[in-house]
């Protein structure tokens, strides 16, 4: 069931009534049972096994980690939250990501001249596996440093664990920050339903409207790249970015969306990242909770661990007091760049197009910042004004979209290499300005239609840096907002691709 | 050791992490108050404390202190 179909519209409606007609005491089984139901419906009753197996892991061992604190058990909270995080690791690389390690495997085998049964995996995974596992695992992690309660109630696991608006695209929710409100049963109120609504079209607009044509710019070029070489790629590049960050954020919108609905505080996972000026400050708005997520869970046990403040000392006696400080630093975020890539997808075009190149890029703006900075007092730059900002937001945005054209190479990282190839062949700067950009697809009131829609697109996430666009709607008079609204509204019926013709519904996060 | 000494050497590694002589903190500072105070130089500056006061802290206490006197109440309970 997509977040954009028909059947979820009913499920949500009925979800909504229901929850509303309970008592607050409730309305979170309300939830809960919405959550199972999702779930089922969507999957083999063997992939829920496996989801429900991994829940009720997560749940016992929240559950055991508070009785051993108690001293309890005989077996210590280290041990049991050890077992669970590996459990959950497991099974996500296990179901997801096991073709990673297997293709090596085979082809060293087969360079030995050694014939084995090993094959590439074809299998299924639950729905959501990448976001519920990590999920979980943070949950586990708390839990084990005391900073949440274990959740002792079975329904209330199952609902947190596999929420159905998050389950599938994210944001990465932590059991501490949600508790609250997700089981407090909050109403239903006008304020909440109307705004949560107003996000869910914003989300729509984004998604329906604008992603899947800017979309069919980038299969063209990316399907036939010996045909579309030199600025073409770059475009197809830049494209892509906006592609995929009007599916994904427009995905998370209408999560938001459905959340506030039920009065269900979510973190925000997009923070206007295209008015960052470097890459380190796009990943900080892009993708937050994932960021937030590798940060806390990974990097940050990293560097406080003996081996990384053995790299520390020793750099510090070796090269001073600076390199005390980076070496553990760079070497714990290369890590953690490697892994934000794994978790995209056990292949190296995820591994380099959504991690280590950007991990390179942070280190290298982290060394040679004070260099630029002389740079640009040479040249007498003022690096607070208007004109440089823009340059670095520009920069930033192009820079970015180098490192997703591997990402979006489906067909693998050398082929991404092979597209990079077809890009530097030729230099034609003139594509952009006659009209040969107008035949890479789309027919010319689709180009139109794209060209309005990025304004509208632009307009509105310059408003949202400065203030919440929901808060400046709500200042406007009542005609004047609801006519923004229904204007918004017919825009995405009229101009919205969906139905059986396209595929608009699916969302490209929901993959991972 | 009392809240002042706590401070006293608190004073100390914010003005060794951060390279200037000049940095008091007290119960209200938070990373806003400090520029170069970012999510990386946070770890650092936890583990600096950790070394001063011969004690340490777990993750969850590293990401869920809000300021410097929640810092603070943490060393005092430590140090008993």
């Amino acid at each position: 069931m997509s977040l954009i179909s028909f059947e979820f519209l009913i499920f949500i409606c009925i979800t909504a009534a229901a929850y509303q007609v309970c008592t607050k005491k409730y309305r979170w089984i309300v939830l809960m049972f919405a959550s199972v139901i999702f779930v089922c419906c969507a999957q083999s009753i063997l992939l829920t096994l496996l989801m429900a197996l991994q829940i009720t892991v997560t749940y016992a061992a929240g559950v055991a980690i508070a009785r051993s604190r108690e001293r309890q058990l005989i077996v210590s909270g280290k041990t049991i939250m050890l077992l669970a995080v590996l459990f959950n690791i497991g099974a996500m690389i296990a179901l997801k990501d096991i073709n990673f390690f297997i293709r090596p495997l085979i082809l060293l085998l087969k360079s030995c001249g050694i014939a084995t049964g090993v094959h590439v995996v074809h299998a299924d995974a639950p729905m959501g596996i990448s976001y519920y596992s990590l999920i979980m695992i943070s949950y586990i992690l708390d839990v084990y440093w005391n900073v949440t309660n274990a959740q002792k109630n079975a329904g209330r696991m199952i609902l947190f664990s596999a929420f159905f608006p998050v389950l599938t695209s994210g944001p990465f929710i932590r059991y501490r920050d949600i508790e609250s409100s997700m089981y407090a049963g909050n109403r239903i109120t006008y304020l909440n339903l109307t705004q949560g609504l107003q996000r869910v079209l914003w989300g729509m607009f984004k998604s329906m409207v604008i992603s899947g044509r800017i979309g069919t710019i980038v299969d063209t070029v990316y399907a036939n790249p010996a045909s579309f070489l030199g600025f073409y790629q770059f475009i197809a590049y830049m494209a892509f970015v906006i592609q995929l960050y009007t599916n994904f954020s427009g995905c998370i919108d209408i999560i938001m969306g459905i959340c506030q609905i039920f009065g269900i505080e979510m973190p925000e996972n997009f923070n206007s990242p295209f008015f960052s000026t470097s890459i380190a400050e796009f990943w900080r708005r892009w993708h937050v909770t994932l960021g937030l997520w590798l940060k806390d869970y990974v990097l940050y046990p990293l560097l406080k661990s003996k081996a990384f403040r053995k790299i520390g000392k020793t750099a510090k006696a070796k090269y001073g007091k600076k390199w005390g400080k980076q070496a553990p630093l760079f070497t714990g975020l290369m890590i953690s760049w490697f892994l934000i890539g794994f978790w995209h997808g056990g292949s190296w075009n995820y591994i380099w197009g959504c991690g280590i190149y950007y991990g390179i890029l942070i280190i290298m703006g982290q060394l040679l910042e004070p260099q630029f900075v002389k740079i640009n007092s040479r040249l007498k730059i003022n690096r607070d004004s208007r004109g440089w900002k823009t340059f670095q937001r520009i920069r930033t945005f192009i820079i970015f979209s180098w490192g997703l054209s591997f990402f979006r190479s489906y067909d693998g990282l050398i082929a991404g290499i092979r597209r990079w190839g077809y890009a530097l062949s030729t230099f034609n700067p003139q594509i952009i300005f006659n009209g040969s950009l107008l035949k890479l697809g789309l027919e010319p009131t689709d180009v139109a239609l794209l060209v309005v829609s990025l304004v509208i697109l632009l307009v509105v996430d310059t408003l949202q840096f400065k203030k919440p666009v929901i808060e400046r709607l709500s200042e406007l008079s009542l005609p004047a907002r609801w006519t923004i609204l229904l204007a918004l509204l017919f825009f995405v019926i009229i101009f919205g691709q969906y139905g059986t013709a396209y595929n608009a519904a699916s969302f490209i996060y929901e993959k991972f | 050791m009392s809240r002042e000494e706590i401070y006293g050497e608190l004073n100390k590694v914010f003005q060794e992490i951060f390279d200037d002589d000049t940095l008091t903190v007290n119960d209200s500072t938070t990373s806003s108050d400090i520029e170069d105070w970012d999510s990386l130089e946070h770890i650092n500056l936890m583990m600096a404390i950790e070394e001063a006061f011969g004690i340490t802290f777990n993750i969850g206490e590293v990401t869920t202190m809000k300021n410097v006197g929640e810092m603070a109440d943490k060393i005092a309970e430590k140090i008993k």
